[in-house]
């Protein structure tokens, strides 16, 4: 495997120096480009308490392209799909090489905190969530309580 | 947040590397910010600033280097007296961040090679520990080719001696042989290769 480039040495140093609150990113131990990623559930969103597993890989020409991320936890959010896929700008069109690890995971809790039904991913999620608002935050709840607080 | 290092590049983390500053005042690595990716497939010519998205030309760009226009196509090194003789060359990483004060106009800088802070004064041409300015050695910038021409004697990098037999500026050489004689390595003489130096170095950076 080539040399793992000064870039992403110098950002998995700041990640475990100054780790971002509610945020925990580990690279793997035998690929340094792959990330164990949890996310804890913000504050007085659907998905507090929970616990939220991803996985995050930097892919060959990172940081001129995106890293791809998903979650591995099951999640009923409008922007996240059954796969775990997540709808977020920044991880396809506008993405920028000076954009980070950090930032990106800072952008995925703050989607959690803010759902965006009408840029949804997760079609179903996203009609219920706009159609009825309370009884999609109810499935959330009940998720989060479900698939991201039992097994972790 | 960690405070903002106005030397290094937002896109590689590292000292910059032959700056440009953008029309939106943005300084990148030229060859950085050469290699974004344009908004579009279709349009190569015009690509956005990584920090704002401000639309640049990309053949715009090499009028925005930030080196004078006869320096453009050479390449500078920085040396450090020797404690008998000679002179060492600073090794990649501080001649680069030598050079971007140097460009920048700065009178002086604290610069950290393996632990140990060096002031480097470019009034005086001089450097010293920050612990102690007595012990002071003289400084000098010269384009690479000039090195090899008697002016001076270079011993090596970062207190590593190379061949008497092929003194040249590559790092590469630097390898072949090393001699033990410690009297005047004690700037960087720790045994360290030139990227592991660097590596200290780049750690170091973040503790300004
Ligand atoms: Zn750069
Ligand atoms: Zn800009």
């Amino acid at each position: 495997m080539a040399a793992l480039p000064r870039r992403i040495i110098k950002e998995t140093q700041r990640l475990m120096q100054e780790p971002v609150p509610g945020i925990s990113a580990v690279p793997d131990e035998s690929n340094a480009r792959y990330f164990h990623v949890i996310v804890t559930g913000p504050e007085d969103s659907p998905f507090e308490g929970g616990l939220f597993k991803l996985e995050l890989f930097l892919p060959e020409d990172y940081p001129m392209s995106a890293p791809k991320v998903r979650f591995i936890t099951k999640i009923y959010h409008p922007n996240i799909d059954r796969l775990g896929r997540i709808c977020l700008d920044i991880l396809k069109d506008k993405w920028s090489p000076a954009l980070q690890i950090r930032t990106v995971l800072l952008s995925i809790q703050a989607l959690l905190s803010a759902p965006n039904p009408d840029d949804p991913l997760a079609n179903d999620v996203a009609e219920l969530w706009k159609v009825n608002e309370a009884e999609a935050i109810r499935n959330a709840k009940e998720w989060t309580q479900r698939y991201a607080m039992e097994d972790n | 947040m960690e405070e903002e290092n106005l030397s290094e590049c937002p896109i590689c983390l590292q000292p910059l590397l032959y700056p440009v500053k953008l029309p939106c005042n943005h300084r990148f690595c030229f060859l950085c910010i050469k290699g974004i990716r344009g908004p579009t497939q279709t349009n190569q010519t015009t690509k956005t600033c990584a920090m704002c998205r401000q639309p640049f030309s990309i053949e715009l760009l090499e009028q925005n280097l930030e080196m004078n226009l006869d320096s453009k196509n050479k390449v500078f090194k920085w040396f450090y007296e020797g404690k008998t003789s000679g002179y060492w060359a600073f090794d990649e990483r501080s001649n680069l961040e030598l050079e971007n004060a140097f460009h920048d106009k700065k009178d002086k800088i604290v610069i950290s090679i393996a632990g140990f802070s060096y002031c480097i004064d470019f009034v005086r041409l001089i450097q010293y520990p920050i612990n102690h300015p007595e012990r002071v050695r003289k400084i000098k910038r010269c384009e690479e080719l000039n090195t090899e021409n008697g002016d001076f004697k270079i011993k090596g990098i970062a207190g590593l001696r190379v061949s008497e037999r092929t003194t040249t500026t590559q790092p590469s050489s630097t390898s072949s042989s090393s001699s033990n004689t410690n009297d005047d390595n004690e700037a960087s003489g720790t045994g360290l290769t030139d990227q592991e130096l660097s590596q200290v170095f780049s750690e170091s950076l973040q503790l300004k």
